[in-house]
């Protein structure tokens, strides 16, 4: 069988101490700028990466038609 | 770009589900930093108490964070967003412990609980029903990291032995080994501060 001591009180006591734990402190300021540098950055990455991939196919024919027709174009705006 | 307070004043009533969808179907980008501002300091914590080492707790949540920015469209909406977003910091801190070996991964022997007297286990139970929040504090930087780890999912975020098994890829009766050993593990050092006061 396995131990289990875990009874209602324990674990509403571990529980209201654990819950209190760090529950008015902020993170530190400096990790959002490298989070959203990060996330720059692999935004560019991925808009990179796409113009060698399936994006690629798109966006170069969609150059094409405009270069191809485009009076079309126009009209469609 | 940072949001404005207009911005975000608009948004500060919605729910985290309703603002994820307004990321991914309308393109509103800015508002991942609200979803920053909400979990950074939940996640920055955690890492913190587990890790015991601020650097390292910065690296852990800046990782997390991105992770969790970036694979928003994965999320399915099924359970509590902030459900989610305690599996990943575990599952990123738990992967941390183990690549610096101090996660352990062997099986807890069953017997080793089978020779516990009844008045030992009566003191532990005791003991763990008056723990106070500064007692834990300090007890906290002695725990073992894989220790503080189950504790916090059971206790800080109230995670059922079934979910904390899924997060952990570990059996539901070795969730409860492993509970059932961090608890005792709190209380003998508790004991020990305690009779070091004396």
């Amino acid at each position: 069988m396995i131990p289990n001591n875990e009874d209602n009180d324990i674990r509403s006591n571990l529980e209201e101490q654990f819950k209190k734990l760090f529950s008015e402190d902020a993170a530190p300021e400096e990790i959002k700028e490298e989070v959203f540098n990060t996330i720059d950055s692999l935004t560019f990455l991925g808009d990179l990466a796409d113009l060698f991939t399936a994006k690629f196919g798109q966006t170069e024919s969609e150059l094409l038609d405009l270069l191809q027709e485009p009076d079309k174009s126009q009209e469609e705006e | 770009m940072p949001i404005s307070k207009v911005r975000r004043k608009e948004v500060d009533s919605l729910k985290d589900i309703e603002i994820i969808k307004r990321i991914l179907d309308q393109g509103e980008r800015d508002l991942l930093e609200v979803i920053y501002d909400r979990y950074a300091a939940k996640v920055y914590y955690k890492c913190l108490g587990i890790v015991g080492q601020k650097a390292t707790a910065e690296d852990l949540a800046h990782d997390v964070m991105v992770k969790i920015l970036i694979n928003l469209s994965t999320f399915r909406g099924k359970a509590d967003f902030s459900f989610w977003v305690h599996s990943i910091t575990y599952n990123h801190c738990m992967d941390h412990l183990k690549r610096k070996k101090k996660f352990r991964t062997e099986d807890i022997e069953i017997s080793a609980y089978q020779h516990v007297s009844t008045e030992e286990i009566e003191l532990e139970n005791k003991i763990l029903r008056d723990l106070q929040l500064t007692q834990l504090e300090t007890l906290l930087q002695e725990l073992r990291p894989d220790d503080k780890l189950i504790l916090m999912m059971r206790y800080q975020d109230s995670m059922s032995v079934k979910h904390i098994a899924r997060t952990l890829k570990i059996s539901e009766s070795a969730v409860k080994m492993r509970l059932k050993r961090s608890r005792d593990r709190l209380a003998e050092l508790l004991k020990v501060a305690q009779d070091d006061t004396k």
